[in-house]
C-alpha cells in the first residue's frame, strides 16, 4: 500500500477503479494539538507507544491490513433511525459523509430529513478515524457539526460500529448515535427486469471487446452500478410481457404495464425500480430507451427498445449495456449530460463527460468514436456523488419528480411512509363533487389489510384526535385541519377482523378553527388524513380530491353565499345552536329554508335546523340565571323527515350522515311518545340502504343500530 | 444523387429538442405552416419536445421556427436531396437550430 506524499495535501481520487485509496492517504495530517481535548480518548499511539501523525500511522499501517471504514451505518432505531454514509476510503472515494434520518412510529417509518458533509476533517490513528464536519441539512438545525468515530478493525475482525455525535458550531454536545455497520455499499436497491415476447433481453457486455477508455471487464446493469457503490440486486422475478397493442408502446401503455407487470410496483417511494425490454416505442426506432415514468409518483420503471439497440455483435451489446445504465440513470434522477442546466437546481453542463449519462455522438471530441475510445464505462464524479449521497427524496424511486432536487421536502405527520407494517388503511372518499357553499363532508374508513385483526380505536372523526386532516386549497396553500373545538370523550376499542373488516365515519371539515371556511371558492382541493393507531403507527390515507363547482344559476350563488359565513359554519361544526352569537347564521339558514326550500343545498340547513330543534337548549345569561328552550319535537320531525326525504337518490346527505339522521329521528320519535313512528323509520333506514348494495359487515352495524 | 423535379418528394422532419417550456410554437416551411402547437415541453428523459414532418421536393427550402410569447425566431435555409433532419433547441433566449443527414436519436 503506497503512501500519500505528505507535503501534498491536495491529491486525485477521482476515476481510478482498479485502486484502493487507504484512509490514510484520503485524511488530512494530523497532530495532537489539533485535536479539540474532548476529542482525544487516548494519545494517539502506535503500537510501540510513541506519539505519531499520519504518516508514521500509516507506516504501521503497512504493517497490517485495516478494513475500510467506508460503507454504510444504521442506528438502532427507536425514534430515530439514522442511516449514515461514509465515503472516505475504499474505491474511488469521494470524501464526502452523507445520511439519512427517518422516524419510526409503531409500525410505520417516515422519513425525516437528509444530510451531507462535504470535505470532512479525517483524523487517522492506528486505533480510530475520525471526521469531523459541518452538515448541510434538509431541516433546520443549530446541531450542524458532526462527528463520526470509527474505530480500526483489521481484515480479520468483523466491521466496527460507528459512533456519531451531533455538535453546534460551538461544541455544545447534541445527539448520539451508535450505528453498526451494514454494507459497503452506499445504498441498495431492488432492480426487476421484465421483456417482451420476442425479445431477448440483454445480459453482460466484455468491455475488453471494443476499445474503450477503462479496464477490461465483463459488467452487466447490476455490476455498472455496484462499480458507483450502489448495490443494484435482481429482485428475482422476470415476466415476459405480452406484445404492445398496435405494435408499438406509448409512455400511457409502458406505464400501465408497469403497474401490471412489475411485482413491487406500488406509488409510493421506495428502493424498487422497473426495466422493461421491449421492440419498439411509438416515437420509432430512433427511440433507444426513454424513462417514461413521470405520473404520480416518478421514476419507478424505465424501458429500452430493441428495435434502436438490438444484435448481437459487440457495438450492439456495448450499447444495451449502455442504454439500460443510461435509462436506469434517468429512475435514480441524472439527466443527460448535456441538459444539466435544465435541473431544479440548475448545473452547469458537463458535454465533455466520459459518463454513461452522455450521448456518445455528442462527444465534442470525436463523436461517437471518440467517445468510446475513451470512455471508461462510468458515472461522472459528480453523478456518483448524486448517487451515493443524494438527500433521500432527490434520489429514491418514487420520490421527487424527475428534475427536481432539493425540493419542498415534506415531512412530518404527512410524509410518505417509507415502510408500513401497520395492517391498517385509511381511505378518504367524497361522494360527488360539492356545489359552492355546499358544506364539505368526507367519508373516513379505517380498515385492515392484515386480516388477523387489529384493535383499533372507534373514533375517525378529526374532533377526537386520532384522525388529522391536511388541505391544500386551489392556490397551494396547505391548511393543517383544526376543529373549531377539541372533543375529550370515552373512546371505546373495537377489534377489526375478517367479520367486521372496518369502520366508517364522516367528517364535516368545512370550517376551521383558525382560518374559518376552508372550502369557500370553487376549485379542487387535495384532502389527506392521517391516522394514529394505539401503536403508535401513523397510517397516511390516500390523496382524495374535492372539487367545489362554481355556482351556475344566480340562485346557486345566494344560497351559498347564505350557507358560508362563519356562523353557518360553526352551526355546522355543532349541527345547531341556539347561541345568541350565531343569531346571524341561524337567520341565514331561516332564509335558505323558507325562500330557497326546492334548492338542493337547503336539506343542509333543514339538518341543523333539525338536529338543533330536537334538542332543548340550555342558556346561561349574563346574569347567571339559566333559559331553557324545551325540544320542539314535531317541528324537528318536519325537517328531519325533510332531509331524508332529499337525500334518498343521488342528491342530499352522504351514506353515513343520512344513517346518522334517520337513527336521530327515530330517537326524536321515540321521545314524542311515537314508538310506531320510530319502529317505521328504523325499517325504513335498513330497506335503504339494502337498496345500496353495502357490504355485508356494514349492513349489519346498521341492522343492529335499527333495533329499538 | 441528383434529383430532377418532380423526382420523389423527400422527408424534412423537425425535431423541437431542449429548452422548451409550455411554449406556443410554430414551425414553417417555405412560409407554410406544418406545426402550431401550444404548451410544448420537453421531456429531458429523452431531450425531445415536438416533431413536425413533411415532404418536400428536392432542393433548397426555408425552415423558420418561432416561439412567439418568447419573440423569438429563427430561419435556416436547408438543401434537400435526401431525407433531412433538423433539431431545434431554445437556449437562454435563442433558438438553436443543427441540421444532420441522419435521424436524431434520444435515449
Amino acid at each position: 500500500m503506497s503512501v500519500q506524499d505528505p507535503n501534498r495535501r491536495d491529491y486525485e481520487l477521482a476515476g481510478a477503479l482498479d485502486r484502493e485509496f487507504s484512509v490514510e492517504e484520503v485524511a488530512q495530517s494530523i497532530t495532537e494539538a489539533e485535536l479539540p481535548a474532548e476529542e482525544l480518548e487516548a494519545p494517539v499511539v502506535s503500537e510501540e507507544g510513541a506519539v505519531e501523525g499520519a504518516v508514521e500511522a500509516a507506516e504501521a499501517a503497512a504493517a497490517v491490513r485495516y478494513r475500510w471504514v467506508s460503507g454504510r451505518y444504521v442506528s438502532c432505531p427507536r425514534p430515530w433511525e439514522l442511516t449514515v454514509r461514509v465515503d472516505i476510503d475504499g474505491r474511488n472515494p469521494k470524501k464526502k459523509v452523507s445520511g439519512d434520518y427517518f422516524r419510526v412510529s409503531g409500525k410505520t417509518k417516515v422519513y425525516f430529513g437528509s444530510f451531507i458533509v462535504h470535505s470532512p476533517a479525517i483524523y487517522v490513528s492506528s486505533t480510530m478515524v475520525t471526521i469531523i464536519g459541518v452538515a448541510t441539512t434538509t431541516w433546520a438545525t443549530s446541531y450542524r457539526k458532526i462527528r463520526v468515530r470509527i474505530p480500526r478493525h483489521y481484515v480479520t475482525q468483523p466491521p466496527a460500529t460507528a459512533e456519531v455525535r451531533w455538535m453546534t458550531l460551538t461544541n455544545r454536545l447534541g445527539a448520539r448515535y451508535v450505528c453498526p455497520f451494514e454494507s459497503y455499499y452506499f445504498r441498495t436497491v431492488y432492480l426487476e427486469q421484465d421483456h417482451e415476447k420476442g425479445i431477448s433481453p440483454f445480459n453482460a457486455y466484455n468491455t475488453g471487446s471494443l476499445p474503450s477508455g477503462g479496464p477490461a471487464r465483463i459488467l452487466n446493469v447490476s455490476r455498472s452500478y455496484r462499480e458507483a457503490g450502489v448495490d443494484m440486486r435482481n429482485a428475482g422475478f422476470t415476466n415476459e410481457v405480452p406484445p404492445a397493442p398496435g405494435g408499438s408502446w406509448s409512455n400511457g401503455e409502458l406505464h400501465t404495464a408497469m403497474e401490471n407487470h412489475f411485482r413491487y410496483w406500488r406509488d409510493v417511494p421506495q428502493w424498487k425500480v422497473w426495466l422493461f425490454h421491449a421492440n419498439r416505442h411509438e416515437m420509432g426506432s430512433g427511440l433507444y430507451g426513454i424513462m417514461f415514468d413521470q405520473k404520480g409518483k416518478q421514476r419507478q420503471g424505465c424501458a429500452v427498445f430493441y428495435t434502436g439497440v438490438g444484435g448481437t455483435t459487440a457495438d450492439r451489446l456495448r450499447l444495451q449495456l449502455y442504454t439500460t445504465v443510461h435509462e436506469l440513470g434517468h429512475c435514480f434522477n441524472l439527466f443527460h449530460s448535456f441538459h444539466k442546466k435544465y435541473m431544479d437546481p440548475p448545473l452547469p453542463n458537463r458535454p465533455s463527460s466520459l459518463s454513461w449519462m452522455n450521448y456518445p455522438w455528442y462527444y465534442p471530441h470525436g463523436g461517437a468514436t471518440g467517445f468510446w475510445n475513451a470512455f471508461p464505462f462510468q458515472f461522472d464524479h459528480l453523478e456518483i456523488i448524486h448517487l451515493r449521497h443524494a438527500f433521500y427524496n432527490n434520489i429514491v424511486f418514487g420520490g421527487n419528480p424527475f428534475g427536481k432536487g432539493a425540493a419542498l421536502e415534506l415531512t412530518g405527520d404527512f410524509a410518505e411512509a417509507a415502510e408500513d407494517e401497520s395492517g391498517l388503511q385509511l381511505e378518504l372518499r367524497a361522494p360527488r363533487p360539492f356545489a359552492f357553499g355546499e358544506p364539505v363532508v368526507v367519508e373516513a374508513k379505517l380498515g385492515l389489510t392484515d386480516l388477523r385483526g387489529k384493535e383499533v380505536a372507534d373514533r375517525l372523526h378529526p374532533n377526537d384526535g386520532f384522525v388529522q386532516i391536511a388541505i391544500q386549497k386551489p392556490g397551494g396553500e396547505v391548511i393543517p385541519y383544526e376543529p373549531p373545538m377539541d372533543q375529550c370523550s370515552e373512546v371505546k376499542s373495537v377489534q377489526l377482523d375478517a367479520k367486521r373488516p372496518a369502520i366508517y365515519e364522516s367528517a364535516y371539515i368545512g370550517y376551521d378553527k383558525n382560518r374559518g371556511q376552508v372550502f369557500d371558492q370553487p376549485g379542487v382541493y387535495r384532502v389527506r388524513g392521517a391516522y394514529f393507531a394505539t401503536d403508535g403507527s401513523i397510517v397516511l390515507s390516500n390523496v382524495l380530491s374535492v372539487r367545489v363547482r362554481p355556482p351556475l344559476k344566480a340562485e346557486d350563488q345566494e344560497v351559498g353565499e347564505l350557507l358560508l359565513g362563519d356562523e353557518q359554519g360553526m352551526l355546522f361544526f355543532l349541527l345547531g345552536s341556539d347561541g345568541p352569537s350565531l343569531k346571524p347564521g341561524n337567520e341565514a339558514m331561516e332564509e335558505v329554508v323558507a325562500k330557497h326550500a326546492k334548492h338542493p343545498l337547503a336539506v343542509y340547513a333543514k339538518l341543523v335546523q333539525g338536529f338543533n330543534l330536537s334538542r332543548e337548549f340550555k342558556n346561561l345569561e349574563a346574569d347567571n340565571t339559566m333559559s331553557t328552550r324545551k325540544p320542539r319535537r314535531e317541528d324537528a320531525q318536519t325537517l328531519l323527515n325533510q332531509v331524508v326525504s332529499d337525500s334518498k337518490g343521488e342528491a342530499g346527505l352522504d351514506n353515513i350522515s343520512l344513517n346518522m339522521t334517520m337513527r336521530r329521528l327515530a330517537q326524536v320519535q321515540v321521545e314524542a311518545g311515537a314508538k310506531t313512528k320510530a319502529k317505521e323509520t328504523m325499517k325504513q333506514m335498513v330497506n335503504l340502504f339494502s337498496r345500496k348494495k353495502l357490504p355485508a359487515h356494514v349492513m349489519a352495524v346498521i341492522k343492529e343500530q335499527a333495533k329499538l | 444523387m441528383t434529383q430532377a423535379l418532380g423526382d420523389a418528394m423527400v422527408t424534412l422532419k423537425i425535431d423541437l429538442q431542449a429548452g422548451f417550456s409550455g411554449d406556443r410554437v410554430q414551425v414553417l416551411v417555405d412560409g407554410e405552416t406544418i406545426l402550431e402547437a401550444d404548451e410544448v415541453s420537453t421531456d429531458y428523459s429523452i431531450g425531445h419536445a415536438a416533431s413536425a414532418e413533411t415532404e418536400v421536393e428536392p432542393g433548397s427550402h426555408q425552415v423558420e421556427i418561432r416561439v412567439p410569447a418568447k419573440q423569438v425566431s429563427e430561419s435556416v435555409s436547408v438543401t434537400v436531396e435526401g431525407p433531412v433532419f433538423v433539431g431545434v433547441s431554445l437556449d437562454d433566449g435563442r433558438l438553436e437550430v443543427r441540421v444532420s443527414e441522419q435521424p436524431f436519436i434520444y435515449l
